[in-house]
């Protein structure tokens, strides 16, 4: 909660004195890392480690796309999609929990299968292995709020954004409510703690586990959809590993909603800055800019390690 | 990969230090062009594994260090990697006027000689084999070996027995790394006749899981999981659905593989 | 009135073809407190996971109020007013125990939303009907195994347990927490709550009781009013069980001292409570020094540090003059330590690692051949070892998670033993383990101090420490308050008191 608290009054604070694209370009990039992150820390609670986000947000950004383009309206391309990150999930989960199979790997196979398919796919259907582009269709507006967009700061923070980033606050809004107030979150939470426990009082761990993961699936649907559908376009690694940026946002944040949050708009700020480096005037070889999301989440997850390590740590002397 | 799964030290670098190695490789290669071509080879080779086994060994000490996971970082790492890699093939070491972003090709004496005539069987085949035979007999006949197949059996276990956490590691993601790295600079020098190709050894790291899930981590296992792999990959491209092999039908193949090897319950019904 | 039949239980267990229960009956009447003692592997924690329905039968029929029943799984056992509270808890320890007493069966809000408020009340409630002192909003892991026991208790009682099965419930409570169980039992009993227990301790039986069951290698032996029977016959019929332990020791000859522990203290960043304060004793040679204390008073994290597998924050330790403190398991190894742990298939094997391999973790380098390691020559080894043991073992390359727990213990015992360490460290040396195995292992340690060894032993039989050790030092909340000379009369009462910290006392040694 104080990380939270802490990175929102750093962006509080930015917000007076930055430019308010690069502010609204931040929160932006973080909402589909969040909602991979969200999606993630359910399983991550039921004892799950989930690191088939990634794929599940490539299977959605490809269907919804794909279903877009067919049907011809935006929201049953995001139905769609999100439906086909829920299928991906459920088989994960088939294989993971009602197979036995390790949980790694499953993960690994389904991030692998996930990526290969949908560019296999696009090639049969589409025979073009770049981009496929849903030129008719109408791109999705940003959404105005009446009063606060008039306020100065709260208006940058919170007014302008698509569809797809007020519903990842809700989605992570959402998500503390139903861990924490529900009954079941409270078995969520139990289960990854003691799943022999759970299953003396009568309660099924592997059900739960397989809820969780097809939560995973449908908030990493939503991720998937919020990448390709406001641009209207597909392209293969557009997902771009924020699945794997998602399920660090989970291990960053300490394992709780708040924390997600916070650790998403850290890493949406490093994917902003990214960005920035590209279309800026410095000539910094794009190759290089690629991997500034990625040396910021690892730099993060060293540091949370160290933070970690240090609270443990024995006193000497 | 055998290696470091069966010291459950999880490597995902595995792309990246495939790509890392056959760059790095090249490049000495470009450096030394007068070298008797024996010890160059050799130079290359090594070259391959020392930078294959250092992206290997910046997860491994981040782990030891403050116990981050290592699963992540090297797969970062690797991520980290590749778009530096391909920077200096489209720039710095690209071949003036060709067409891709490849490297120049090094001495021709330093390309691995084609075993037979007809077909692609090339010096680094015979290569493989003597290290599947090195790793064999380090995994089950040295102490060391012995140490990290304890680790990995019962981490707590080897602790206690005075086995130290710090050395199973490291020699894990040393060797994984660095075998993986001469893996790339391999087919650098024999598939692609001593060049580096942009994106030419991309998902090879994940076959090379896929390998090591078929083979149960046994490493004589791996040599058919090799070819059983290579003919499936080699048969969708027979099949005619596709002019060459994507990458991505090996990503579908490695997956659905992993998908069937680790599905325990469904060996189980077999055998029963 | 009788509440519960079960007849004609048959169970075996795959893949050894074990007879855990060979055709058992055992009758329970409403509103009595039952035992069942036997001795380990008699199948009396089995047929009771049958009665709660863990386990299934491979024949038998169960009735509850004379209704035929199926017990296909806890929930069901739940339902028809069973509650089982296990050995080992089954609690989550981030959470509250109110949280943990309504799991599986919450009072909810509007549907979907957990009622805090209602959870704290109901747990109120019915901590006050049962006079179980507990508060609601405590979370579990700050709890002392007394208290964790109770919200197990409260768990079942909240699932409308009318049945309470306890197995061992005794063996982790001291003194003072077993007399306030056993009102707790007899207040059940009164209002109607029919008990079974299991136990191994005689006295305890003659004390709150009402029927006790001896059980056998399978069998049901013999069902009476414990009023009618005395201790000696229930023994008798149990039959190779002693009633107390009969262990001669010859009498210790000081001789020099081996290890010194020197103001040993951890304490970790942000914990007031130190996990180890100002430890000091010292062990002499052909001494055994037992340790006894409550789970989780540090005796766990003692043991750690002088092994090398934790870190301290201050304080000396030395084995013969040669400071070990800060070093690793293999150099304090080398010194000479050798430690059996309570944990054997978690840290004292590799059940996939096949015997051999089990064998020479601690002493590859007495097998390397260069580079290599002398396979041969450690099955060799390894094979003497098997016979001088007695393990039941067919070959050096089978996998040690074959072995039995006793077998499992002898293959520790044998690769620690050897080489005659100057100090050895034994955790819970015959937990688990059969009466053949258990005087196997007693006779094994004396051997060890016979030769000069000096010996720790920490247990949590009570019985095992005194009968065992030289002198006894009770840890309480990291300290050591007090150490005994055994050769006085001690009560375990006494030590009880120290154990839950009542008293505290000065340390001499």
């Amino acid at each position: 909660m104080i990380f939270l608290l802490a990175v929102i009054g750093i962006l509080f604070v930015a917000s007076a004195f930055m430019p308010s694209y690069i502010i609204q370009g931040t929160v932006r990039m973080a909402s589909p890392i969040l909602l991979a992150g969200i999606g993630g820390l359910f399983s991550q609670l039921a004892g799950v480690l989930n690191i088939a986000l990634e794929g599940l947000m490539i299977f959605s950004a490809f269907f919804s796309i794909v279903a877009a383009v067919s049907t011809g309206s935006l929201f049953w391309g995001i139905v769609i999609g999100v439906f086909s990150s829920v299928v991906l999930a459920s088989l994960f989960a088939s294989i993971s929990l009602g197979l036995d199979a390790n949980i790694f790997f499953a993960g690994l196979a389904t991030n692998l299968f996930a990526a290969g398919f949908t560019v296999l796919l696009q090639t049969v259907l589409f025979q073009e292995k770049g981009i496929i582009h849903g030129t008719d269709l109408i791109k999705i507006t940003e959404i105005n709020i009446p009063i606060i967009k008039s306020i100065p700061i709260l208006g940058t923070l919170v007014n302008g954004y698509n569809l797809f980033v007020y519903l990842s606050w809700f989605i992570a809004f959402l998500g503390y409510i139903v861990i924490y107030k529900t009954t079941f979150g409270l078995r969520l939470r139990s289960v990854g703690e003691n799943p022999g426990a759970f299953r003396s009082i009568g309660l099924n761990p592997k059900k739960y586990q397989f809820i969780a993961i097809l939560i995973s699936g449908f908030t990493c649907g939503l991720a998937g959809a919020s990448l390709s559908i406001p641009i209207t376009a597909f392209a293969r690694g557009m997902v771009n590993n924020r699945g794997w940026i998602g399920l660090v946002t989970i291990f960053v944040g300490g394992i709780n909603p708040a924390g997600t949050v916070a650790a998403s708009l850290l890493f949406g700020g490093a994917e902003e800055t990214s960005y920035l480096l590209q279309v800026s005037s410095l000539n910094i070889p794009h190759h290089f800019i690629q991997t500034v999301p990625y040396v910021i989440t690892l730099i993060a997850m060293v540091a949370y390690s160290i933070w970690k390590k240090s609270k443990t740590r024995i006193i000497k002397g | 990969m055998s290696i470091s799964f069966q010291t459950k030290v999880w490597n995902l670098a595995g792309e990246g230090q495939v790509y890392l190695g056959a760059f790095m490789g090249i490049v000495l290669g470009l450096q030394i062009p007068n070298w008797p071509p024996v010890i160059a080879v050799i130079a290359i080779l090594v070259m391959g594994f020392i930078v294959g086994s250092v992206l290997g060994l910046l997860p491994a000490a981040l782990r030891l260090r403050w116990g981050v996971n290592e699963l992540i970082t090297s797969y970062m790492a690797s991520l980290i990697i590749l778009p530096v890699v391909n920077y200096f093939l489209a720039g710095p070491m690209k071949m003036p006027g060709a067409g891709i972003n490849t490297t120049g090709y090094v001495n021709k004496a330093f390309v691995f000689p084609k075993i037979l005539p007809s077909c692609d069987l090339h010096l680094g085949f015979a290569l493989a084999l003597v290290l599947v035979l090195m790793t064999y007999y380090f995994l089950y006949r040295t102490a060391t070996g012995y140490s990290l197949r304890i680790y990995g059996f019962n981490e707590e276990f080897a602790r206690y027995g005075g086995i130290g956490e710090a050395k199973c590691v490291l020699v894990a993601m040393i060797a994984s790394g660095g075998l993986c790295g001469l893996a790339g600079i391999t087919s650098s020098l024999g598939v692609f006749h001593g060049r580096m190709v942009e994106f030419s050894t991309y998902s090879m790291g994940w076959n090379g899981i896929a390998v090591a899930l078929i083979a149960r981590n046994n490493p004589f296992g791996v040599i058919p999981a090799a070819f059983l792999f290579a003919y499936i990959l080699t048969g969708a491209n027979l099949s005619g659905l596709l002019a060459d092999i994507p990458p991505e039908v090996a990503q579908v193949v490695s997956a659905v593989i992993y998908y069937l090897i680790t599905a325990q319950a469904l060996w189980r019904i077999k055998l029963s | 009135m009788s509440i519960i039949l079960m007849e004609g239980i048959v169970k075996t267990y795959q893949p050894n073809n074990v007879l855990a229960n060979a055709g058992i009956d055992l009758e329970l009447e409403e509103g009595k407190i039952h035992a069942i003692v036997g001795e380990n592997g008699a199948g009396k924690t089995t047929l009771m996971k049958i009665l709660y329905g863990e386990e299934q039968p491979d024949s038998g029929r169960i009735f509850i109020d004379n209704e035929k029943v199926n017990i296909p799984s806890p929930l069901v056992a739940n339902r028809l007013g069973l509650g089982m509270v296990h050995q080992e808890f089954q609690l989550f320890p981030s959470l509250t125990t109110a949280q943990n007493i309504v799991l599986g069966a919450e009072p909810r809000k509007g549907g979907l939303f957990y009622d805090n408020k209602k959870a704290d009340e109901i747990i109120k409630d019915i901590s006050v009907k049962y006079s179980l002192q507990i508060e609601p909003k405590a979370i579990i892991n700050r709890m002392t195994v007394g208290q964790k026991q109770r919200v197990e208790i409260l768990k079942m009682l909240y699932r409308g347990a009318r049945i309470l099965i306890l197995d061992e419930p005794t063996s982790v409570l001291v003194e003072q927490e077993i007399e306030a169980l056993f009102k707790t039992l007899k207040k059940l009993a009164d209002s109607g709550h029919t008990i079974v227990f299991i136990t191994h301790k005689l006295g305890e039986v003659k004390t709150v009781s009402d029927i006790v069951f001896i059980m056998k290698s399978g069998r049901m032996v013999a069902c009476r009013d414990t009023e009618s029977v005395t201790k000696e016959d229930i023994c008798s019929l149990m039959v190779g069980r002693r009633s107390e332990f009969f262990i001669s020791k010859s009498p210790i000859q000081p001789g020099k001292v081996v290890l010194t522990v020197n103001n040993l203290r951890i304490l970790e960043k942000g914990v007031k409570q130190p996990v180890l304060d100002a430890v000091t004793f010292q062990i002499r040679k052909g001494e055994i020094f037992g340790i006894a204390g409550v789970a989780g008073n540090g005796q766990a994290d003692l043991v750690e540090a002088l092994f090398g597998l934790r870190k301290i924050s201050s304080g000396e330790i030395s084995i013969s003059g040669k400071i070990i403190s800060g070093n690793n398991p293999k150099s304090i190894r080398a010194c000479g330590v050798a430690y059996v742990p309570a944990e054997r298939t978690a840290r004292g094997s590799a059940g996939q690692a096949c015997l051999w391999e089990n064998i020479v973790v601690s002493n590859t380098a007495r097998f390397k051949k260069r580079l290599f390691l002398d396979i041969p020559a450690i099955k060799l080894f390894c094979d003497d070892k098997v016979r001088s043991y007695a393990i039941k073992a067919e070959n050096t390359s089978m996998k040690a998670n074959t072995l039995s727990g006793g077998n499992l213990q002898k293959l520790v015992l044998s690769r620690e033993f050897d080489g005659y360490p100057e100090f050895l460290i034994i955790e819970e040396p015959t937990r688990g383990l059969d009466v053949k195995s258990a005087d196997f292992v007693y006779d094994r340690i004396l051997d060890m101090r016979e030769s000069g060894c000096a010996i720790l032993i920490i247990s949590s039989d009570l019985n095992e420490i005194i009968s065992l050790s030289d002198f006894i030092g009770v840890m309480y909340r990291g300290e050591i308050t007090i150490i005994f000379d055994n050769d006085q009369e001690l009560s375990s009462y006494e030590i009880g008191e120290y154990m839950m910290g009542v008293r505290t006392g000065k340390v001499k040694n």
